[in-house]
């Protein structure tokens, strides 16, 4: 499916609400997903990521989106990652530090090992979720409540136990 | 040189226009991508099967029938270890899974070349080897030969259609399923190992003596805030 009927394909999914998984197998389907979650989501969007794959999170239309997203003072944006191992001049975190609303963590080493997915949600209804970190393989949903109920869950449950870094010291 | 008789060379430069036509046919069905219906379904199948036999989604994720479907489309398994059920999956088996369609066409286009090349050089007395083709039942089974090779390259690009939208449809199917068996492995997530998943947070308490507000009072105070940011933006 080429890309401009994937984001089609993304974009009614993300109107009609139905929870219907879609699965997700390239980093630029990945962007498409992930722009469209900025899109969706009305006040929280929590990310749980090894370093912000660059290809993912650093696409032009993934940072515009966050961007419009966290113009708004009440969204707020938590980031959870795993390394710092990013270059400085990553397109989103260049974009997030001069933001008030962005809260970055960094987990602990013995989290980081335990851990094997990834994943990112949009309010309390939108995820996509990356069951091996080491995969681009992913699925994602849009107006699925219990299950993005869980990652949250699962999410706070880490970034109470994660060390947060002011969000200027990712940009230097 | 021998020159045949021409009742017998005719029966064989009369196959010519039949010949001909075969032969255009199947060799447009070799030139033309758009009758490549295995590169419709195969590189898409390819493109779902993101996954090598080393890595594992979750434990299983390969014996999956969906997983082994989209493989054997994209033609990772061998039809040995797993096939899908139904007729076009048999006809994409039989018909094109393994170019048996363009070695069809090819076969044809030869046959129907070495009928007109042979009708031309035994009306000009070339080739005495192939006077045996005069003799029956030689230009009959010619004729038929021909005959097929026109007419099957028809079914062959009906089936090979049918095929490509099926195996469209599947891979949208499969992909799905895969979708749905990844849905639940993130409803089924839990913490890392080691981790306790922290409480939910309990409701608020209310203050003492409160109630719940009634439809009319929350509809007033949605009014009244209203009212105040309006006044405020104003301000």
């Amino acid at each position: 499916m080429d890309l401009e009927s994937y984001r089609d394909k993304i974009r009614l999914a993300a109107r009609e609400r139905a929870g219907a998984p879609i699965y997700n197998g390239s980093p630029d389907h990945a962007a498409i997903i992930v722009e469209e979650l900025f899109l969706s989501a009305n006040s929280h969007v929590r990310l749980l990521s090894g370093d912000l794959n660059a290809r993912v999170y650093g696409a032009p239309g993934v940072v515009r989106r966050a961007r419009e997203f966290l113009s708004h003072s009440n969204h707020d944006l938590r980031i959870l990652l795993e390394r710092e191992t990013y270059s400085p001049s990553h397109p989103l975190i260049e974009e997030m530090a001069g933001q008030r609303n962005v809260k970055i963590a960094v987990m602990p080493q013995s989290i980081r090992d335990a851990l094997k997915y990834h994943f990112m949600t949009a309010d309390e209804d939108c995820f996509r979720f990356e069951p091996e970190k080491e995969l681009h393989v992913a699925v994602a949903a849009f107006g699925d409540r219990p299950t993005t109920g869980n990652l949250n869950e699962i999410f706070e449950t880490i970034w109470d136990l994660s060390e947060q870094r002011p969000v200027a010291a990712f940009a230097e | 040189m021998a020159v045949l008789p021409s009742p017998a060379i005719e029966l064989i430069t009369g196959l010519e226009p039949i010949a001909g036509a075969g032969l255009a046919i199947n060799v447009a069905y070799l030139a033309l991508d758009r009758f490549r219906y295995r590169r419709r379904i195969e590189p898409v199948a390819e493109e779902k099967c993101v996954l090598n036999d080393e890595q594992d989604a979750f434990e299983g994720f390969h014996d999956l029938d969906p997983v082994k479907e989209l493989k054997w489309l994209a033609r990772r398994v061998s039809s040995k270890d797993y096939v899908p059920r139904g007729r076009a999956a048999a006809a994409y088996r039989y018909g094109f899974r393994k170019h048996q369609d363009i070695f069809f066409a090819g076969s044809a286009a030869s046959m129907c070349a070495f009928t007109v090349a042979t009708g031309v050089a035994l009306s000009v007395g070339r080739w005495e080897w192939a006077h045996f083709l005069t003799i029956s039942p030689f230009p009959g089974v010619l004729f038929y030969a021909c005959l097929a090779s026109m007419i099957i390259p028809v079914g062959v690009v009906l089936a090979g259609r049918r095929c490509a939208n099926w195996g469209r449809e599947r891979i949208e199917h499969c992909t799905n399923q895969v979708a749905i068996s990844l849905g639940n492995l993130a409803k089924q997530a839990q913490p890392p190992v080691g981790v306790e998943r922290r409480e939910p947070l309990p409701p608020a308490p209310r203050p003492a003596g409160s109630r719940p507000l009634t439809a009319e009072e929350a509809s007033r105070l949605a009014a009244e805030l209203a009212q105040r940011r309006r006044e405020h933006r104003d301000s």
